[in-house]
């Protein structure tokens, strides 16, 4: 939505029109558009399997993009969830390992991520470093722990509490249609699209991207809220780092690598700004089924390799300057 | 702001906190790897004094379970031979990080290094610089054939990519649709075997047909996403190559999942851990595992011929063992003995 | 005077959806100022930008010296000798005052090079025929506002300019530095130019300009000669209707009970053993020179800043303000001075704006913010500020200064506030706005509310306040009773 999320309580105008100037409205019927296309031209984009495989894809990188949609919008950025996402489901299986109870095995992987996130909440909240310094700090951390638990190998699943975590993940919804990261995501992006719209924690975090100071003064703990924004980026990693397991198998080294690029041009794409203080769940959603399907199109229709990195590369960077020229329009 | 200077002496002491203890890790690396904490000391008074055994250290371009048959044949042969290692992987894949391990060598007037080349032209300086300071160099693994490195210990990446399509007819019956995983496709080592495996497909399977190849990037989220299109894309799909080591074990997540073991096969490169646990449950067919455990102890074979002022071969193809079913578990004792009784009849 | 030098004549000027101006008169003679007075939106800056060439298209003729003509572009204008200087600068804050003054102007030497001693010449020169003293290798960016400007206006007149159009060109400087400009003023008039003067500050229109010509709603609404008028004849034709009264009057008056007492407070950044009471009903105003303390002063009331010494009592209790939550918890108040930048959440809306200091208020126990709750609290001080806008939901950037100042005002009404710390409440609003802000800070003072209003406008200090505080570098230097106020004894503290 153009201003915060909250821009459609006029009574009385018509609803369809309200509907396609919806700032989202754009990238949907891009989208549409796209999926339109692959729909027609391969045979296998809408079929059950490629369909099951996608959404799964897509869930992964929502997640994330949901968590560190709360710390873009307060004008921040967090470049350490995809290296959180690794180390929390390298903990999360290490503790499987152990023989421990799986709750305990998927707390432990959440706090990772908790006390990652509080560690950048507290360096950019309170001590003033800026959020990409902290945060790309925290991505090197991250990664030289896991490598140090697992020396670069994977974390494989051999005990019985692996077994129990991993067939309780593996458990489909809807005849097959639906996976649990793709459960997980509806459930998260519920509760995250009522809290951004209805809680005063939400309204508070659109109010500090908007105008940090002019936010201060009027009483508000900003500093509190900045913190809390990157334990929820990170909380939401550990989340994903987590569900990878059940795919894997195990908690791979690499898992989760390069995934904030992925996560922070679904946001753009969906109509977060990076400024802050815009951008809703709707579009986060939007933008990384967009990510998904453009990766997953590419392999069907048979793009030659060397052009798809180029391809989603400049579609990332399309993106940015539809940002752009988004905020200055206004 | 008061607030912002102690903010800053909190962050300081943060990064001092957080190097200590990523130097720590690197030393434990080191003591792990080579002799005990208190000979590890001694070792390194050793070699800066100049006198009393050789040291030699071994390179690789990472942290990674692959080079750890590497090391193990660089210190069995060390003990045999009378010389000292270390092990110095740098914490990423980063040129930058290899060079300055390199400098620090060159500091400590090391006897002889054994380095798998990040990247030839990148590394090019510094390995001159080492020779010119009087440390004999050689490549294992990976060459950097522009410098004055005096060997280059490791497979042939052309003949593996060849043995490694040999391997694959057999295990498709000649016939079938193969789809190709690399992971990165600007490596030279991964291109030759990709060269190499194509050419010997073309010529001895015409009816084996490439009907794809993807950029998996060396990560397993992109793997096993491309390995779940391509299998929509091509239902006749028979088989997936993995060119690097990552890409095999991928593929084989997915086809586990999908429950299609036996029904799509998969080959693949290098012995790590994942790969050979998928072997064992036989989602991948074949792994062509370099001889790691060979490269080290040639390591320092070479390396101290080079310093008693032998010439040693400007390349040694340490070659490649197919890993099986069979196999899997006894490989690598198998490789072991092969290479202590190859240079024991020397 | 003589036949006029500028003449234009049924001036006509339309954007899509809105016609800006309708068959505009407007005349100017050598030697005259003429103030072009008119509230924001009246089309002062559209009948500016037709003059100086920003719009070529336009209906209407333009001529100069009886002869007719039509400027292509700005660099055409300035040629013919109509200048104008901006309410906001366009200077390099980088590059030093004779490397601005010639922007774009160069003296080569030789192609490409620039002459930096024939440039370091001729800015002396010009800077010295604006009897000011600037460096000319001192960089704008370490230079006061008011040696801003006069870069700016040496600019301006560094062709041989005719015509001197000044927008808002007191806006942004003190006393001091405003009677400079006159006095320039009136030496250039006596030079024979022709100076366009547009200013909301009625009390300088009255004493510097010949002539008033107003514009209201795109069309002329009066012209007068400056000396035969005052300053309700002024607001009377801006806003169309008689007011009699542009400051309100007070019903109640002061108590005597103490609501704030401030001792010795000292703080960061320069407020030093500042001491002052507030009293019930009160409405006090502050002065000083810009750059006093006084906005420093606030912002150490309501925690913005870290007290290092001293005491602040609250109806009797001492209390500790550490952090604007603790302000508006104690129901102390500050509507800074930038809007813009530290009063409002520009992308939001109205409502969101208004309700953003009692989150409390409109929630319930879960954090989950009552829809119902919100729009009648918006609604109902819409209504009591008369704030225009078409519905509650409008985005706040949208509003105009006066609508944007009073939808600040109302986010703080709602706290319910025991003393209010007004920073500039009427800067850069126009004239109608100002007068119903005058009339709510009167309201409140008469239920009771403890009032501090900031102001650089003397005036606006002398209208309302029962008593006048004033500082000077960081401390309070007099607190003036109202029958004692004027404008000799605030400038002798401000300046002591």
């Amino acid at each position: 939505m153009t201003k915060s999320i909250d821009s459609t309580g006029r009574a009385g105008r018509n609803f369809l029109l309200d509907l396609l100037k919806q700032k989202e409205m754009g990238v949907f019927l891009a989208l549409v558009a796209i999926v339109a296309f692959l729909v027609c031209k391969t045979d296998s984009f809408a079929s059950k399997d490629n369909l099951f495989a996608v959404s799964r894809q897509i869930a992964y990188v929502a997640i994330v993009a949901l968590g560190i949609f709360f710390v873009i919008v307060t004008s921040g950025i967090d470049l350490s969830v995809g290296s959180l996402v690794c180390l929390s489901g390298v903990i999360c299986a290490l503790v499987l390992q152990g023989g421990h109870h799986p709750l305990l095995a998927v707390l432990a992987g959440l706090l990772t991520g908790a006390v990652a996130g509080a560690i950048n909440g507290l360096l950019v909240s309170y001590v003033g470093v800026t959020s990409f310094i902290v945060t790309l700090g925290m991505l090197s951390v991250a990664k030289g722990a896991v490598l140090v638990l697992t020396h670069g190998d994977s974390v494989r699943g051999s005990t019985e509490q692996f077994s129990t975590f991993l067939d309780f993940g593996k458990r489909t919804f809807l005849d097959g249609r639906l996976s649990m990261p793709v459960v997980v995501l509806l459930v998260l992006a519920v509760i995250c699209y009522i809290v951004l719209r209805y809680t005063v924690f939400g309204r508070r975090l659109f109010a500090v991207g908007g105008n940090e100071q002019a936010t201060e003064l009027s009483g508000i703990n900003v500093r509190g809220i900045k913190f809390f924004s990157f334990v929820i980026a990170s909380v939401a990693s550990s989340i994903v780092g987590i569900l990878y397991i059940f795919q894997y198998n195990s908690a791979q080294s690499s898992a989760g690598e390069g995934m904030e690029m992925d996560a922070i041009a679904a946001a753009v794409i969906g109509g977060t700004s990076l400024l802050g203080g815009q951008g809703s769940v709707v579009g986060i959603l939007i933008g990384a089924i967009m990510m998904g399907v453009i990766r997953n199109g590419l392999v069907l229709m048979k793009v030659d390799a060397y052009w798809q990195k180029s391809i989603i590369g400049a579609i990332i960077v399309l993106a940015a300057v539809i940002d752009i020229l988004r905020s200055k329009r206004k | 702001m008061m607030k912002k200077a102690w903010g800053s002496v909190w962050v300081s002491l943060l990064l001092v906190g957080i190097l200590g203890l990523m130097g720590c890790g690197q030393k434990t690396e080191t003591k792990k790897e080579g002799a005990d904490s208190k000979q590890s000391a001694k070792q390194e008074a050793k070699a800066d004094a100049g006198k009393g055994k050789k040291t030699f250290v071994m390179v690789p371009k990472v942290v990674m379970p692959y080079y750890e048959p590497c090391f193990e044949g660089f210190k069995d042969a060390a003990a045999k031979y009378g010389a000292e290692v270390e092990y110095l992987p740098p914490n990423e894949m980063k040129l930058p990080l290899q060079v300055k391990v390199i400098e620090d060598l060159i500091a400590r007037k090391v006897d002889g290094i054994a380095i798998s080349a990040l990247d030839d032209i990148g590394l090019k300086q510094v390995i001159n610089d080492a020779m010119a300071a009087g440390i004999k160099v050689v490549t294992f693994d990976a060459p950097a054939p522009s410098s004055n490195a005096l060997s280059y210990i490791g497979t042939i990446n052309e003949a593996a990519g060849a043995a490694a399509a040999e391997e694959m007819i057999k295990t498709m019956g000649g016939e079938g649709e193969l789809a190709i995983l690399q992971g990165g496709l600007v490596s030279s080592n991964l291109n030759q075997r990709f060269e190499g495996f194509k050419k010997t497909i073309e010529t001895k399977a015409p009816n084996i047909k490439i009907v794809a190849r993807e950029d998996t990037e060396g990560k397993i989220d992109t793997t096993v996403a491309k390995v779940e299109a391509l299998l929509q894309v091509h239902p006749n799909l028979k088989a997936f190559f993995g060119v690097s080591a990552t890409d095999a074990p991928g593929a084989a997540i997915v086809i586990e999942e999908q429950k299609k073991v036996g029904k799509i096969l998969i080959g693949g490169f290098d012995d790590t851990p994942d790969t050979l646990s998928a072997i064992r449950k036989g989602t991948v067919s074949f792994a062509l595992a370099q001889q790691t455990y060979k490269m080290g102890w040639l390591s320092v074979v070479k390396l101290c011929e080079a310093i008693e002022g032998k010439t040693i071969e400007k390349e040694i193809n340490t070659g490649l063992l197919v890993v099986t079913k069979e196999n899997v578990d006894s490989y690598m004792s198998e490789m072991k003995a092969n290479v202590e009784k190859s240079d024991a009849a020397k | 005077m003589s036949m006029p030098l500028l003449e234009m004549r049924e001036i006509s000027k339309g954007f899509p959806g809105v016609q800006a101006l309708k068959n505009v008169n407007f005349s100017l003679s050598k030697g005259e100022i003429v103030c072009l007075l008119g509230e924001n939106g009246a089309g002062k800056s559209t009948l500016m930008k037709v003059l100086t060439g920003v719009y070529p298209e336009y209906e209407g003729t333009v001529s100069l010296n009886g002869e007719t003509i039509r400027f292509r572009n700005t660099r055409d204008a300035f040629e013919k000798g109509v200048s104008i200087v901006f309410q906001e600068f366009n200077l390099c804050p980088n590059l030093s005052a004779m490397e601005n003054l010639f922007l774009g102007n160069e003296n080569r030497s030789l192609p490409g090079f620039i002459s930096y001693g024939a440039t370091r010449k001729k800015a002396v020169e010009a800077f010295r025929k604006l009897r000011m003293e600037i460096d000319p290798d001192a960089l704008v960016k370490d230079l006061g506002v008011a040696q801003q400007q006069m870069i700016e206006i040496a600019k301006a007149l560094s062709h041989d300019t005719k015509i001197l159009v000044m927008d808002e060109p007191t806006a942004v400087l003190t006393e001091l530095e405003a009677k400079n400009l006159f006095d320039l003023m009136r030496e250039l008039k006596a030079q024979g130019m022709a100076i366009v003067f547009i200013s909301h500050k009625l009390n300088e229109v009255l004493a510097i300009t010949d002539r008033v010509v107003c514009l209201r709603d795109g069309e002329n609404s009066g012209e007068a000669c400056t000396r035969e008028i005052g300053e309700n004849d002024l607001v009377s034709m801006m806003v169309g209707r008689e007011i009699d009264r542009f400051y309100s009057k007070r019903a109640g008056q002061a108590s005597s009970e103490v609501v704030l007492d401030v001792r010795n407070l000292t703080g960061r950044p320069m407020t030093r053993n500042v001491s002052f009471k507030l009293h019930k009903g009160e409405i006090v105003g502050l002065a000083g020179l810009i750059g006093a303390g006084r906005t420093e002063l606030a912002r150490l009331l309501i925690g913005a800043e870290k007290v290092t010494d001293g005491e602040i009592w609250l109806h009797g209790e001492k209390v500790s303000i550490t952090h604007p939550k603790h302000a508006v918890a104690r129901k102390i108040a500050y509507v800074s001075e930038d809007r813009k930048k530290y009063g409002l959440v520009l992308p939001m809306t109205v409502r969101e704006n208004t309700t953003l200091a009692v989150h409390s208020r409109v929630s319930n126990w879960a954090g989950f913010i009552s829809g119902s709750k919100e729009r009648t609290l918006t609604k109902d001080f819409i209504e009591r500020l008369r704030i225009k806008v078409p519905h509650a939901e409008e985005v706040v950037n949208n509003l105009s200064g006066g609508n944007q100042q009073k939808v600040v005002l109302a986010k703080w009404l709602a706290i319910a506030p025991d003393v209010l710390i007004l920073d500039e409440p009427t800067r850069g609003i126009d004239v109608g706005a100002k007068a119903e802000v005058h009339r709510i800070i009167a309201d409140l003072a008469d239920s009771g509310v403890a009032i501090l209003v900031i102001s650089s406008e003397l005036p606006e200090i002398l209208h309302v306040s029962d008593r006048v505080l004033v500082m000077h570098e960081g401390r309070m230097t007099a607190d003036i009773p109202r029958s004692e106020a004027n404008e000799e004894t605030i400038m002798r503290a401000a300046v002591a």
